[in-house]
């Protein structure tokens, strides 16, 4: 096509003539009714894409067995899970259990849109802190009184679930986050975990200076850095001083508990390289490689070091405190799951829920996935890990942003990487940490 | 320029330790392992069927939408073409993730939560804005004698349209096929709201949910990446001369 | 004697699209337009009333400014160099018509690629661990350039402007040598044959053909930095590690819509929606003063 875009001319020869058009008609006539073709096509699709609608409401009259819906966010559990849905079905073959994985980041955007959407699953699997008792404010699940086993529950759990006087619902797994170390490694150069911050910084600096480097310390999505914060202040604070904070008669701002946030600060040198950018997944790697000789990491991830590399060998110490005297692990609740207010098939729902503390089920979370939530299920002697970490913590600290006093922290101490920029100190750290806190003096 | 791509490939074949040991060498071996894994755990014969679906759907129900209102837009006096064009393209502009919200509880409103019919009608929608960005200009280029012509003989201006205009639109028709096309295949944000059940994910939903499983296996990872592009890849350098003629006409004469 | 009839617009061709539209995208802004009025998190009940309140912490929030003016970094970034080393380029691949064919199909081929895969592939690229950036310096003797790109702030944002400008690339390429192939090849052989060099044939024949896809190029570009999202996720999450250094306003809006990461966060929807109609409204503004710009440009040349 040729034009003089000045004047509107139209060329002789090109398409903007008379025969030029016929031409260009005949040849496009095929094509036209390949465009019919083609939106025919479209319409019928978008009929099919809505078709399903129908097809599964009556498909789901025709079976025998209620299907309910529930969502995970560790897609890393699947096959385990899977073994365990298939046991529940066993023993319950009139219920089919539906379970979709969102991953982790992407779980409470999902989540909230479907609740907000009225469109969430049978089985709401909440995260752990203020979310439950908001979703129960909101009537957005119903209580499940007398329909949970609660005295099988551990009291970390049971905190989680109940309150208010009513139950709501049961966790399926907890996890407990210590320091895992390479055991080779630490062989090699004849190092044993450390029992006290002096003996921490030794072990440190040996692995240093043999070209090891010592921490794996993923700080991406600040996650390690908020556990490595939070353990190293309970190590100083213990149970009472944790419990002091949360009641305001203790503050992570006290020049004791300020060691903890210095020692964070202290150690940047033997972080991994790039630490501050590496992903959680990274660091893992990183440290189940044999990369990195310590890390932080929770009693799911021995399931992560493993797919990375399968001969891994690796044992759990909890955070030792400055003098040695304690040493600390923190443990969380993985979802809590409590029935959808909304949902039509509330009966299996429950059922469901009530079942996730069964020792059927609580064994295998025990031997393969995670921490048992209920009492008396201990990992099995093949789970040597499992074992070290339920040991390792002498005491053991609930999660701080499991409890309403100090839910605030984990937002405070996530947008608070400027420690590791030279943006903030140990004093401005604990300062942002202290002011996220929300003193209780009933707690 | 095609760095990325190369080590991205080269990277499909590799076992972790190799990453860790020779980022830049070649991998030990070309086999097919991370591959077919890849296809399987990451359920890609499942998600690639609904993106093509969603994505053939979409494209060719906003094409023919904005096509439809381009026309007329073309058509219209000054200040009405305008106004219609500052409304579509505002639909560029408004971040997404705020709307989905409300999409969500629009679609559960009219049942079709959890289907692929959802996921085709947001596409369609926010097809159009693109597809009015680049026609609309096309449409206002050519002659008035072609519909003139026509109309004089009596034609209605929907004959006018399916037999004048159209056949002579096919250049930038492509173009916003391809545009759309593109993102629409590649969008994971509206899937991982809309999707509610499993059996409706699309291929990036898919991918990035592998992401989270296999999270330290790059090499599958990578695998797996390679094996979403491909469709797109595919098609794109089937079209691709044709798609360089469309650009010429169409999104230039803005 | 049949009456001429004016080109009438046929209202109902509009209908289709605006009924879509309007269902699908006019209904759910207006509506988050509304919540943002209000004070939800995102969970449970929808809470009070607070009028303008989101919108005057919006303007002294320093976490979305900084955002903000990461934003308009990208956007610098990218205009310096679509305008100079990307047009530079198309005319190059326009010369060697031989050339054209293969290499414009692989050209295009980054912006195929889904964004949430570019940010994932530099990130791998960038990686101190695993990347091949920096052993690929050692290679070749620049070992003192390595870097901890993604660590430190300083860096951390080029290195995500680097990737956009990858796929950003791509898709402005194409469109440049489109436009090229526009510009009559009469004109510029009646400038040559008048004597002027190849500087004067481009700077007044090719360039004012050119106006057009600047246009579309320019404007795109505006949409594409500010809205920049799915890459910058990947690379830099919800909170822009390193400690805020990458963020831009679609990250800050998500993050505070959906939670920072996959533990407890409050969210604070209504303030995101509130933070997403100012980025609109800064959008709007920028794309409309380029269009009338640019636009008017176009003008002079026609």
């Amino acid at each position: 096509m040729t034009h003089d875009p000045g004047t509107g001319q139209v060329e002789p020869g090109s398409t903007r003539d008379a025969d030029g058009m016929a031409e260009l008609f005949e040849r496009r006539l095929t094509r036209r009714s390949a465009v019919r073709g083609l939106v025919a096509a479209g319409a019928a699709g978008s009929l099919m894409g809505a078709a399903p609608a129908f097809a599964r409401s009556t498909a789901r009259k025709r079976k025998t067995a209620t299907t309910i819906t529930m969502w995970g966010n560790h897609p890393e559990w699947k096959p385990v899970l899977d073994r365990l849905i298939a046991a529940f079905e066993k023993t319950h073959p009139d219920i089919n259990v539906e379970l979709s994985y969102k991953p982790g980041p992407q779980y409470t955007a999902a989540l909230n849109t479907a609740l907000a959407g009225g469109a969430a699953p049978d089985v709401i699997g909440w995260i752990e802190g203020d979310a439950i008792r908001v979703g129960a404010k909101a009537k957005q699940i119903d209580a499940l009184d007398g329909k949970i086993p609660v005295a099988k529950l551990i009291p970390a759990a049971r905190a989680q679930v109940a309150f208010n006087g009513h139950v709501y619902g049961s966790p399926l797994a907890a996890y407990t986050v210590g320091i895992f170390y390479q055991r080779p490694i630490f062989k090699k150069y004849g190092l044993k975990p450390p029992t006290n911050w002096a003996q921490l910084m030794a072990v440190t600096k040996k692995l240093a200076a043999e070209g090891v480097t010592p921490w794996s310390m993923p700080a991406k999505d600040m996650i390690i850095p908020y556990f490595f914060y939070i353990m190293a202040a309970s190590s100083i604070l213990g149970q009472d001083g944790y419990r002091g904070l949360r009641r305001g008669t203790r503050k992570v701002t006290e020049p004791q508990v300020l060691k903890a946030a210095q020692l964070m600060i202290d150690l940047q040198e033997y972080y991994n390289k790039g630490f501050q950018a590496v992903s959680y997944a990274e660091g893992k790697a990183l440290f189940a490689q044999g990369r990195a000789a310590m890390l932080i990491g929770g009693s799911a991830d021995y399931t992560g070091y493993k797919q990375v590399n399968p001969k891994v060998d690796v044992g759990v110490f909890g955070f030792p405190s400055p003098s040695g005297n304690r040493h600390v692990t923190v443990t969380g609740m993985e979802l809590l799951y409590t029935v959808n207010a909304k949902s039509s098939h509330k009966p299996e729902a429950t059922t469901l829920v009530a079942w996730l503390s069964s020792k059927g089920a609580q064994q295998v979370v025990a031997n393969e996935l995670a921490r048992p939530i209920a009492v008396g299920a201990v990992p099995s002697a093949s789970n040597r890990v499992g074992r070290e970490m339920v040991l390792a913590g002498a005491p053991d600290i609930p999660v701080w942003y499991s409890q309403p006093e100090t839910g605030g922290t984990f937002g405070a101490i996530t947008s608070a990487g400027g420690i590791f920029t030279g943006d903030l100190d140990a004093a401005g750290f604990a300062q942002k940490v202290q002011a996220s806190i929300k003193p209780n003096p009933k707690a | 320029m095609i760095a990325p791509i190369y080590f991205l490939v080269l990277g499909s074949f590799k076992s972790v330790e190799e990453f860790f040991a020779a980022p830049f060498g070649l991998p030990a071996h070309f086999g097919l392992d991370n591959y077919r894994r890849a296809w399987t755990e990451a359920s890609i014969s499942t998600t690639i069927r609904n993106s093509a679906i969603v994505t053939f759907c979409s494209v060719v129900v906003s094409t023919v939408v904005s096509c439809l209102a381009s026309y007329s837009i073309a058509r219209l006096p000054l200040r009405g073409s305008l106004f219609w064009r500052l409304l579509f393209v505002g639909g560029l502009i408004v971040p997404v993730q705020l709307i989905m919200v409300a999409i969500f509880i629009i679609m559960r409103w009219i049942g079709l939560l959890g289907t692929l019919g959802s996921l085709i009608l947001v596409y369609s929608t926010f097809g159009i804005p693109l597809g009015v960005l680049v026609l609309v200009g096309f449409f206002q280029a050519l002659p008035k004698e072609l519909t003139e012509a026509a109309t004089l003989d009596g034609a209605t201006d929907f004959q006018t349209f399916m037999r004048i205009v159209m056949p002579l639109s096919l250049a930038p028709i492509l173009t916003v096929v391809i545009l759309n096309g593109v993102w629409m295949w590649n969008d994971f944000f509206i899937p991982l709201v809309l999707s509610t059940r499993p059996n409706v994910e699309t291929l990036p939903l898919g991918i990035l949910n592998f992401f989270g499983v296999y999270s330290t296996e790059w090499g599958l990872i990578f695998a797996s990446v390679v094996l979403s592009a491909l469709p797109v890849v595919a098609l794109y350098l089937l079209m691709t001369r044709r798609f360089i003629a469309g650009m010429t006409a169409g999104s230039v004469k803005g | 004697m049949k009456a001429i009839r004016r080109p009438r617009p046929q209202v109902w061709f509009l209908l289709p699209a605006a009924a879509l539209y309007g269902a699908f995208f006019i209904l759910p802004t207006l509506a988050s337009y509304w919540l943002a009025l209000y004070d939800w998190s995102g969970l449970g009940p929808i809470g009070s009333f607070i009028g303008l309140g989101n919108f005057k912490r919006v303007f002294q929030d320093a976490e979305f400014r900084s955002a903000a003016l990461h934003n308009v970094w990208i956007f610098l970034a990218l205009a310096l160099m679509t305008n100079t080393l990307t047009l530079f380029l198309a005319i190059l691949l326009d010369r060697k018509s031989w050339l054209r064919g293969p290499y414009r199909a692989i050209i295009f081929l980054p912006y195929v690629l889904s964004p949430v895969v570019t940010g994932f592939i530099f990130e791998i690229l960038l990686s101190p661990n695993i990347g091949v950036v920096n052993p690929g310096l050692e290679a070749v003797g620049l070992g003192s350039l390595q870097h901890e790109w993604l660590a430190d702030p300083s860096t951390a944002l080029w290195a995500i402007v680097i990737a956009l400008a990858w796929q950003w690339n791509a898709l402005a390429t194409v469109i440049f040598m489109a436009g090229l192939q526009n510009v009559p090849p009469e004109m510029k052989e009646a400038a040559v044959t008048d004597g002027a060099t190849t500087w004067k044939v481009f700077r007044h024949v090719t360039l004012p053909y050119l106006a057009p896809a600047f246009t579309v190029v320019n404007v795109l570009l505006a949409i594409f930095a500010f809205r920049a999202f799915d890459l910058v996720y990947v690379i830099g999450g919800a909170i822009g590690a390193p400690n805020g250094a990458t963020l831009v306003m679609g990250t800050v809006i998500y993050g505070n819509a959906f939670g920072k990461g996959s533990y407890v966060d409050t969210t604070r929807m209504s303030y995101a929606m509130a933070e997403g109609i100012v980025l609109f409204l800064v959008l709007g503004i920028i794309a409309a003063i380029l269009l009338v710009y640019l636009a008017r440009r176009e003008r002079r040349v026609y």
